[in-house]
């Protein structure tokens, strides 16, 4: 009976260190909007983001009849740096900004207006050319914000954090106390109590590769393609980074446990 | 001593073999209780993989009998060039007709029909100088050719008109006679975004 519920507990066990090690993972990446502004930064996104805002605009110049020139230098890298953090507050700490492109709106209007200083506009083509600024001033909103897709997700990763805050005490706490509870049923065993926890922390260990050869295996990884190449880089390295980070917890976690198993053994086996 | 060591690997492997069951079981209560979910999450991540990497060009291929394509060419591709001869348009028509391909030629708008299938074809292009800068110099009786991958369709032009830019209905797709449409921005040298569309309407001749 005893021995039962010593398994049992240890399974148990083996489940809340998946949970602490799920949870670690989530707070430390996904959920953690420095962590993606980082993998951004690592992965080029800001400078791929202003070639595809350029070329957007690029549709939209040679049907205008204005020159090129006036699509150019409108913005800077750091311009869409900061729009994307706007864009990522609101993802992650629940505000509700509205991305400025008056300032772009602005200078292409007066760049616009210099390229024409010597022809005489009609009231019609000042208002082709107020529509022209206006839907300049969209592409560049929509590349940053993808308003469509990503406004879904506003404040949801705020809230699944609040949620998670919540709970977190009882998963960081929910392992202790079954240690304690193995230790109390093992309370003249030593190495029984090492033999479960190495038992919990093998079969959490083989779990987590288990889980990283399904996603290795059956999902498409390299080919994933999210609103743009740009986020879909972001997007790729970041489950690789995670799928790596993983693997080397696992195999840690298998060393040790397996360690574990044989020095709980020796000791029971020491003491017969 | 090595008897102990040998009898403290044999423990250690069946502790093992315990670990292996331990998540065994969790794999088993995963596949019953969420299987359809896990998987279908992992449908949808290959749904929106795009995989470009080896992918081979299929032939378009025309069956006349059925008076339709057997495959049609992939969105984004080029199929055919478009000849005016009577405003020196020599240009190259993809099948799609978004804003990025527009950068490249002309545009084919993927709800009409293909040359050969004797319906609506509706193309578009810029207004620029090296697209359809001169369209509106066509006139009644001018030869539109189109020279796809599977044959080559000519169209003699029978009318031209400006329509709204939301005015869909002056270029219907139906499947009777084959008209060839084509469109651009219009005036031709306005400044901004163009209220008006220039149509030329050409019927197939051969």
């Amino acid at each position: 009976m005893k021995k039962i519920v010593t398994y049992g507990i240890s399974f148990i066990l083996m489940i809340s260190i998946l949970a602490n090690i799920g949870l670690g993972i989530l707070k430390n990446t996904i959920l953690k909007k420095e962590y993606i502004m980082q993998k951004m930064e690592e992965n080029n996104y800001y400078e791929n983001v202003k070639e595809n805002i350029q070329s957007g605009f690029e549709n939209y110049i040679q049907q205008s009849g204005l020159p090129e020139e006036v699509i150019e230098e409108l913005f800077t890298v750091e311009d869409i740096k900061q729009d994307t953090e706007i864009m990522l507050n609101n993802i992650y700490t629940n505000e509700n900004t509205v991305i400025d492109v008056e300032k772009i709106k602005t200078k292409l209007r007066e760049k616009i207006y210099d390229a024409l200083a010597d022809v005489r506009l009609m009231a019609d083509d000042e208002k082709s050319i107020e529509e022209f600024i206006e839907i300049i001033g969209s592409t560049y909103q929509n590349e940053i914000e993808h308003s469509q897709w990503l406004s879904m997700l506003n404040g949801q990763i705020y809230e699944v954090n609040d949620k998670l805050n919540k709970v977190q005490i009882y998963i960081y706490a929910l392992p202790i106390i079954l240690l304690v509870l193995i230790f109390i049923c093992n309370i003249k065993n030593l190495g029984e109590l090492i033999k479960q926890i190495g038992i919990s922390v093998l079969g959490a260990s083989i779990l987590i590769i288990i889980a990283i050869l399904i996603v290795r295996i059956n999902v498409d990884i390299k080919n994933i393609l999210i609103l743009n190449e740009a986020t879909s880089i972001v997007i790729r390295n970041t489950i690789y980074e995670i799928l790596n980070n993983l693997t080397g917890i696992s195999i840690g976690m298998g060393i040790v446990a397996v360690i574990l198993c044989y020095l709980g053994n020796f000791v029971k086996i020491n003491k017969k | 001593m090595h008897n102990k060591h040998i009898q403290c690997i044999k423990a250690t492997i069946i502790t093992i073999i315990v670990a292996f069951i331990f998540a065994g079981i969790v794999c088993l209560i995963m596949q019953i209780a969420f299987g359809q979910t896990i998987w279908g999450a992992i449908s949808l991540m290959n749904r929106i993989s795009l995989d470009v990497s080896g992918k081979q060009e299929i032939e378009t291929v025309y069956n006349p009998d059925k008076k339709r394509l057997e495959n049609y060419p992939e969105y984004g591709t080029k199929y055919a060039t478009i000849q005016i001869e009577s405003i020196n348009v020599d240009l190259p028509v993809y099948f799609g007709d978004t804003l990025e391909i527009l950068k490249y030629g002309i545009g084919h708008s993927a709800g009409s029909y293909f040359p050969g299938e004797g319906g609506s074809i509706v193309y578009m292009g810029h207004n620029n100088v090296r697209t359809f800068r001169r369209l509106g110099e066509v006139k009644q009786g001018d030869i539109i050719k189109v020279i796809t991958s599977y044959g080559e369709y000519n169209y003699e032009v029978y009318d031209t008109k400006i329509i709204g830019k939301t005015e869909k209905d002056k270029l219907p797709i139906q499947k009777e006679r084959e008209i060839l449409m084509v469109y651009t921005c219009y005036p031709f040298t306005s400044y901004g975004n163009a209220p008006s569309r220039c149509v030329v309407y050409a019927e197939r001749v051969d």
